[in-house]
């Protein structure tokens, strides 16, 4: 004959009130949280998906005139990087080519009308 | 008639969660690890990527599952790696009684533990830590790259490889050869059916959890 042992459920040692009573400030506090988060990220996605998109319009128009398969077969970006920028993400074409996104209405203020910051 | 007694330290709910976890650590490690230090070619290393996204997707929906469907033993769990009492810090004076044990270093002897020694509580610990910042991490990664900007996109994933880098070398080091060594808590964790240890076993290795949470269960009731 075998005896048997388990834990005591966690109802021995916490009540139900008391739990319910956690969850759901964690659950208050995850939603608030992920709320505000995904706000601020569609924020900032916004105006970097509209800049996106330009560029890759902008790289379609020339691939179709020029009949090439990918961009990176473009003469002009393959000369940039022959004769002067190396090799993508080098030194030189980061400080060129590569944007930091920082809130203009710091560097510039009273320049951006507000009913443009606001849409 | 010959009188067994057996406890139960790995219900069904912690087993399966432990195992699929055990898989995609495993599965995630092998991918990322061999992505982010250039161990494959370029082809395999897409291909990996694939495979890291789904075994994250198997192992974030496993965690959460785990915490919606049986929030008792996420709270037993949670409450068990935070108890630190006397006996948790005096385990680390001579870490159980371990090195002298495999190596005649130090002094033998173990103060008594609840369920989990006190390398098992901060194993615990680094473990549901890591499982936090690598979520984080790297479903920021995946989901809002171009939003997290260059300097957050840079912290996150180097956060993202030493962390699991780190937590797998605890695992491979500590956490698996113990397991092993401690057989009856790892056959308890692998073998079919209900996850048991010797009440004995437990009352030499865990007596102030069996003397403080573990009580008997009628015929009825039996698993």
């Amino acid at each position: 004959m075998t005896r048997i042992y388990v834990e005591k459920p966690a109802s021995a040692i916490i009540s139900r009130r008391t739990f319910l009573k956690i969850l759901g400030i964690i659950i208050a506090v995850t939603a608030l949280g992920a709320y505000k988060l995904t706000n601020i990220v569609l924020q900032r996605n916004k105006y970097i998906k509209m800049r996106q998109k330009a560029q890759y319009r902008d790289d379609m128009r020339v691939r179709q005139e020029f009949h090439l398969a990918a961009c990176f077969q473009n003469p002009m970006i393959k000369k940039f990087y022959d004769e002067f920028a190396e090799h993508p993400l080098s030194e030189v074409s980061e400080a060129l080519l590569h944007t930091k996104y920082v809130p203009r209405v710091k560097v510039f203020p009273g320049e951006i009308p507000k009913e443009v910051l606001l849409k | 008639m010959k009188e067994d007694a057996v406890v139960l330290r790995h219900p069904a709910s912690s087993r399966i969660v432990h195992i699929l976890h055990m898989i995609c650590w495993t599965a995630l490690g092998i991918t990322g690890f061999a992505v982010r230090f250039n161990l494959v070619n370029q082809a395999v290393k897409a291909a990996f990527m694939h495979w890291h996204i789904y075994f994250a997707i198997v192992l974030t929906f496993t965690t959460i599952g785990y915490l919606v469907i049986t929030p008792d033993r996420a709270f037993m769990f949670l409450k068990e790696i935070l108890h630190w009492d006397r006996d948790t810090i005096a385990w680390w004076k001579n870490l159980g009684g371990y090195p002298y044990k495999f190596f005649k270093i130090g002094k033998p002897g173990c103060p008594p533990q609840t369920k989990y020694n006190a390398g098992q509580k901060l194993f615990g610990l680094s473990v549901v830590a890591s499982l936090l910042i690598l979520g984080v991490t790297g479903w920021s990664l995946y989901f809002i790259r171009q939003a997290l900007g260059k300097y957050w996109v840079r912290l996150f994933f180097e956060a993202h490889v030493w962390v699991s880098l780190l937590v797998t070398l605890f695992m491979i080091t500590c956490h698996v050869p113990l397991v092993i060594y401690n057989r009856p808590d790892f056959v308890a964790m692998f073998r079919p059916g209900a996850g048991v240890v010797p009440l004995e076993w437990a009352k030499e290795h865990n007596p102030k959890w069996v003397e403080r949470e573990v009580v008997e269960i009628k015929e009825s009731e039996k698993i």
